[in-house]
């Protein structure tokens, strides 16, 4: 009699394989539990990363997506994250790098999920910043909303992310027209669903620098050498509407913040 | 007004979802997919919870497993008991944890002495880091194993003597095991406590693909089969009425269908409560 500890030994490497099918364990039982075990994970991965399958199609997706899981086990129930690797995965894959831009398709789709399952909080009003002098505005340093996300890519992602993340319709007989330049995106989720919000480079720039903590006057000019749009009151105030910061600490309104 | 019968809650049904007004309804969740530190889904879960009973019904515990279950995600289970007041919390007789890998599934053990103690240990852990009874659930079985020293329904009778749970009987499960694994379903029901079970569950299955009928998969895809109804008058007519769910985790219909099979489910609880009084009012 084998105690529970082996057989649970037992059972588990027969899931992950195939090829190991151990006496008393009928053949036809055996792959419903593997058949199960693998749909599982598979359908989260297609419900997290979602574009991908648009742009490959059904197959080739449960194809990759089955070699993905076979390396990727999760560590615990609670799946809400599960196929954070999967851009990493998809780069060094062979098959996908004929198509350049899927990882990092996948990289906004796992960024959407970031932002999607993020701390609730309450967005910044930016009134407080829009009557305040310049120089102090500058000399500010405010945290990105818990659910803001940001990303930079050498080929115009957020458009293709755009266009192929479901339920977006699927292109006509004409296909896209896309132009092909670098592109950022932000996604957060100030109240209900995920907005995401196209950067330019200097818009990236910024957030990045804020992210990384720096004080305003650092971030606007934290944007590429010879970069035309630069970071304007226009710009900023964009960017503040698009409830991208967190509500500043309440030293603010008393002093600016170091 | 007592939980009758409730549903799955499924997303895409928010809005039908959160105004329904049938008499008794209520709703279930895995506790698993709101794990999450905030967003839409939480904030869904909290407008229901407002509005109706909850139950929570957990998959990732792993207490037929050979260890004790996380500290990790008890603790995260407890947070959502203790946020959403569920009106019952269960788990499942199966195992999906093995040396820190997770198996999306509920899997079968050998029915041991040995994995009786191990398994009873894990429900008395799981009941006191969250502070209340739990019901187990039978799950859906595949593989004929030898090894068994304990029926299913001795295995969870001696889990209730021993740890105070209560059973959640899923009806589907009990004929796609029976069907499986070569038993009599209508002996399995018969044979559990009545006052131990605290919920049932309604479910589709399908014949596997190339097996046919010789093998049924709980897949919950699919309408309450005919004989599952059955099954369930004959268990509510014998224990009396329970909170019963409808699940439907794959090819899922409108909301209307959904309430269709639940108005079938609630119409057989009510002549079960007629006949009880008029039991009663005879005697």
């Amino acid at each position: 009699m084998r105690d529970l500890a082996s057989f649970q030994g037992e059972l588990a490497r027969a899931i992950r394989d195939p090829d190991y099918n151990p006496a008393g364990f009928g053949a036809a039982g055996l792959s419903v539990y593997r058949n199960t075990v693998a749909k599982g994970l598979v359908d989260v991965l297609r419900a997290n990363i979602p574009s991908v399958e648009r742009i490959v199609g059904e197959d080739w997706f449960s194809a990759c997506a089955q070699l993905f899981i076979r390396d990727h086990e999760p560590e615990c129930p609670v799946l809400a994250a599960y196929g954070a690797a999967f851009p990493d995965f998809l780069r060094t894959f062979e098959p996908a790098t004929q198509v350049p831009y899927l990882a990092d398709v996948a990289q906004v789709d796992s960024l959407w999920t970031q932002s999607h399952f993020a701390p609730d909080e309450p967005p910044m009003d930016p009134a407080p910043l829009r009557a305040m002098d310049q120089d102090r505005l500058l000399g500010l340093s405010l945290p990105l909303h818990a659910s803001t996300r940001i990303a930079w890519f050498d080929a115009p992602v957020a458009t293709l992310w755009r266009l192929n993340r479901p339920p977006a319709p699927l292109p006509g007989r004409g296909g896209f027209s896309i132009d092909w330049r670098p592109e950022g995106i932000a996604l957060c989720r100030p109240h209900g669903e995920v907005v995401a919000i196209p950067l330019s480079a200097s818009q990236f720039a910024f957030l990045d620098a804020c992210r990384a903590g720096r004080c305003f006057g650092e971030a606007v000019s934290a944007g590429p050498e010879g970069d035309t749009d630069g970071i304007g009151p226009e710009t900023l105030g964009e960017l503040f509407a698009a409830s991208l910061f967190a509500v500043p600490p309440p030293t603010l309104s008393g002093r600016p913040v170091q | 007004m007592p939980p009758t019968v409730g549903l799955g809650f499924k997303p895409q049904h928010f809005e039908d979802a959160a105004n329904c007004p049938a008499v008794g309804h209520w709703y279930e969740v895995h506790p698993e997919n709101y794990m999450v530190p905030g967003g839409p889904r939480l904030a869904m879960l909290t407008t229901l919870r407002d509005r109706y009973p909850l139950s929570l019904h957990g998959v990732g515990l792993s207490l037929a497993g050979d260890a004790p279950p996380s500290v990790d995600h008890l603790g995260r289970l407890k947070a959502l008991v203790d946020r959403f007041d569920p009106f019952v919390v269960s788990e499942h007789l199966a195992w999906s944890v093995s040396d820190e890998a997770y198996f999306p599934d509920l899997l079968p053990f050998p029915r041991t002495r040995q994995a009786l103690t191990r398994i009873a240990d894990n429900i008395d852990r799981t009941q006191n880091a969250l502070g209340r009874t739990i019901l187990i659930e039978n799950p859906s079985l595949y593989l004929r194993l030898d090894g068994h020293e304990l029926s299913e329904t001795a295995f969870l009778t001696e889990l209730t003597r021993s740890t105070g749970c209560g059973l959640l009987v899923d009806v589907n499960n009990v004929y796609v095991s029976a069907r499986n694994m070569g038993f009599d379903a209508e002996t399995w029901l018969d044979a559990i406590p009545g006052d131990a079970v605290g919920e049932i569950h309604l479910a589709g299955h399908v014949a596997d693909a190339r097996m046919g009928e010789r093998l049924l998969i709980d897949t919950h895809g699919a309408e309450i089969a005919e004989p599952v109804w059955r099954l369930y008058e004959r268990l509510v007519s014998r224990i009396g009425p329970r909170p019963t769910l409808i699940e439907r985790d794959e090819n899922i219909p409108s909301f209307k269908a959904l309430m269709q099979e639940r108005t079938r489910a609630a119409h057989v609880l009510a002549c079960v409560t007629s006949n009880q009084r008029k039991a009663v009012v005879d005697a």
